[in-house]
């Protein structure tokens, strides 16, 4: 009997077994949704400025001289001749500033040393930065890092008020 | 005679693809970036070597695509739903002096017009939002182009 109980045994013994396909199946099911789905990170950041809390604007033979010593004006707007004829000009405190952000300077390092420059003569002073509507957003970007690159703290843009004529907007 | 062959099915040997497949799992897990859906794949931001890390809580993103379009997450939005947008999200941080502690980000394409970034930053300021953060990329490589 007992032989007969130990070749029963024998015959039926087999290593334990855990089913792996449910398992499998869900980890390439999340294999797929996260390969779908990620996103790689990117060295995407930010700038911070301000908005003026003024609204309006002043024309520019009310901006008195001591006010223009006081305070860095960067304009930027749509000029050049010839084949720049729409390059970007970029003029600080009424100064061109030779910028061209796409091919020959394109980390903006020529207004990044005058406005350097003007730091260490002018002390701390407020920046506006004036960009045109038809200038490209990289070039504004380009002057606003310069000027955080200057050590200037204070740093605005300014809104032109008459964005709401075109934007066919109800005045306040 | 006959020699009686042990049947035996013939497995293939899986263990070393799933390790592979728990490998790949982790690593997409590790790299996914999931916290910044509401910005926009479509939009190539600007260079700037000043660019910080973004750090804003709770950030009203309004995306400015290249051809002027602006998005707020995946809707598509014209001047007056931006406005209501702007209007809701900056009353939930508006102080007594009725000034907004809200940011807006604002992400521009790098050759979109300024008049557009411009629009929101207009809107902005007219609900007393004052504080804005421009996107940019530290990438180096894209001042290759």
């Amino acid at each position: 009997m007992a032989k007969k109980r130990r070749k029963w045994a024998e015959s039926n013994e087999k290593e334990p077994e855990v089913n792996m396909t449910p398992m499998i199946d869900c980890v390439f099911q999340l294999l797929i949704f996260f390969m779908v789905g990620t996103r790689f990170r990117s060295e995407d950041g930010v700038l911070a400025a301000n908005l003026p809390r003024d609204k309006g604007q002043r024309p520019v033979e009310h901006i008195n001289k001591k006010e223009e010593l006081e305070h860095v004006r960067i304009k930027l707007f749509l000029g050049g001749s010839g084949v720049a004829m729409s390059a970007t000009v970029c003029q600080v405190n009424q100064q061109s500033i030779p910028f061209d952000t796409l091919r020959a300077d394109p980390a903006g390092e020529a207004l990044k040393a005058h406005l350097m420059g003007l730091q260490r003569t002018g002390g701390n002073v407020p920046v506006t930065i004036d960009g045109e509507f038809q200038v490209p957003t990289r070039d504004v970007v380009c002057a606003l890092n310069a000027a955080i690159s200057a050590g200037y703290k204070e740093i605005n843009f300014t809104v032109p008020d008459f964005l709401r004529r075109g934007g066919g907007l109800k005045p306040r | 005679m006959k020699i009686k062959r042990e049947e035996e099915e013939a497995q293939v040997n899986m263990t070393p693809m799933i390790d592979c497949v728990f490998q790949l799992l982790i690593f997409f897990m590790l790299i996914a970036d999931m916290s910044n859906m509401a910005t926009d794949r479509e939009i190539s931001l600007p260079y700037a070597d000043k660019t910080v890390k973004i750090d804003i809580n709770d950030p009203v993103i309004v995306n400015v695509r290249r051809d002027g379009t602006m998005w707020v997450g995946s809707e598509q939005v014209l001047e007056n739903r931006l406005i209501q947008i702007l209007k809701h999200e900056g009353d939930r941080k508006r102080g007594a002096d009725g000034i907004s502690e809200q940011e807006i980000f604002i992400r521009g394409d790098e050759f979109c017009k300024w008049e557009n970034v411009q629009k929101v930053m207009w809107h902005a300021q007219d609900q007393a939002i004052y504080k804005i953060k421009l996107g940019s990329s530290g990438d180096p490589n894209k001042i290759r182009k």
